[in-house]
């Protein structure tokens, strides 16, 4: 099974929680992880986190910000463990959802694609004319 | 063929580029519209939503006819597309290659009389005409029904409709 965990600086997590709610439907075996929002020690939903992965398990950990200190405690913690685990770091909608309704075990390679794949655009004029000429070549397909 | 022909006022949009087209195991998506047909600028919003890797052809609803009834599309997985139930309707009645009709978000933001619509969900707020053409959408032998997204169970469109008249 996958396990997802969902981590921000404040409440993007979360927020990201209840936009997948629109998506998905039900959304499970995600939780989220909301860093100072408090003074509590998040550590120890990291830790709760890896603990629930068993062997077959795999775990996806999306953090807000690659290099960020939410990153670097829940890759110094997974570090600690021999699991099957991923983290996804700088996550937006798009990856959560095409890693979310992905089926199986996922290798590093799908997972680098979906990544590539997710990335930001930019969109203003001049590319909206780029993407006009695109579509007139589509015939049938 | 066309695996799912979808009324969804938004056309293509979040839950459909990524949600329904996985679902759907579909990479041909084809958006059945007169107004986007000739409209550059909704043609690329549209184009925007498609994921990478899938494939999307926007033509009036005519042309889109015969796009559905050409001989090589009968291999492809169809993802097809209308706004409103009409649409959907004179496509069912003109292509036989189709094995159902989702009608997921219809008539909410459209300009006809707030007055005269009829709510038959909280997605499907219809004027009268789409009303009636949803009623003959229902009495076709395919099945016609009403799914948001794919954790929602399909709600048979004979089923909204009996509900209406209690």
């Amino acid at each position: 099974m996958r396990k997802y965990l969902l981590a921000s600086h404040g409440k993007l997590a979360s927020g990201a929680f209840d936009s997948l709610k629109l998506f998905l439907g039900n959304v499970e075996n995600v939780d989220f992880l909301e860093a100072y929002i408090d003074n509590s020690d998040f550590s120890s939903k990291i830790y709760d986190f890896m603990n629930t992965l068993s062997d077959n398990d795999q775990g996806i950990i999306f953090t807000d910000i690659y290099g960020g200190s939410v990153n670097q405690k829940v890759t110094a913690i997974m570090s600690e463990y021999e699991k099957n685990i991923y983290i996804i770091a700088g996550f937006n909608l798009p990856v959560l959802l095409e890693i979310m309704t992905s089926t199986g075990n996922l290798s590093q390679e799908e997972i680098e694609k979906i990544a590539e794949n997710s990335k930001l655009k930019v969109i203003n004029k001049s590319s909206l004319k780029m993407m006009e000429n695109i579509d007139e070549n589509n015939d049938f397909f | 063929m066309i695996i799912q022909l979808r009324v969804d006022d938004r056309l293509i949009h979040g839950q459909v580029a990524l949600i329904w087209t996985k679902e759907l195991n579909t990479n041909n998506i084809v958006v059945a519209n007169d107004d986007a047909s000739t409209n550059k600028m909704l043609q690329m919003t549209l184009q925007m939503a498609v994921p990478t890797g899938k494939k999307l052809l926007v033509k009036n609803v005519k042309d889109a006819i015969n796009v559905f009834n050409d001989p090589r599309a009968k291999a492809m997985r169809i993802f097809a597309l209308t706004n409103t139930i009409q649409d959907a309707l004179k496509i069912v009645e003109s292509c036989p290659d189709m094995e159902s009709v989702n009608v997921a978000n219809v008539g909410r933001f459209d300009e006809s009389d707030k007055a005269e619509k009829v709510k038959v969900s909280d997605w499907i707020i219809v004027n009268p005409k789409e009303l009636h053409a949803l009623e003959a959408l229902s009495k076709k032998t395919l099945p016609v029904y009403h799914q948001v997204i794919p954790s929602n169970p399909k709600i048979p469109a004979t089923k909204l409709l009996n509900d209406l008249k209690k």
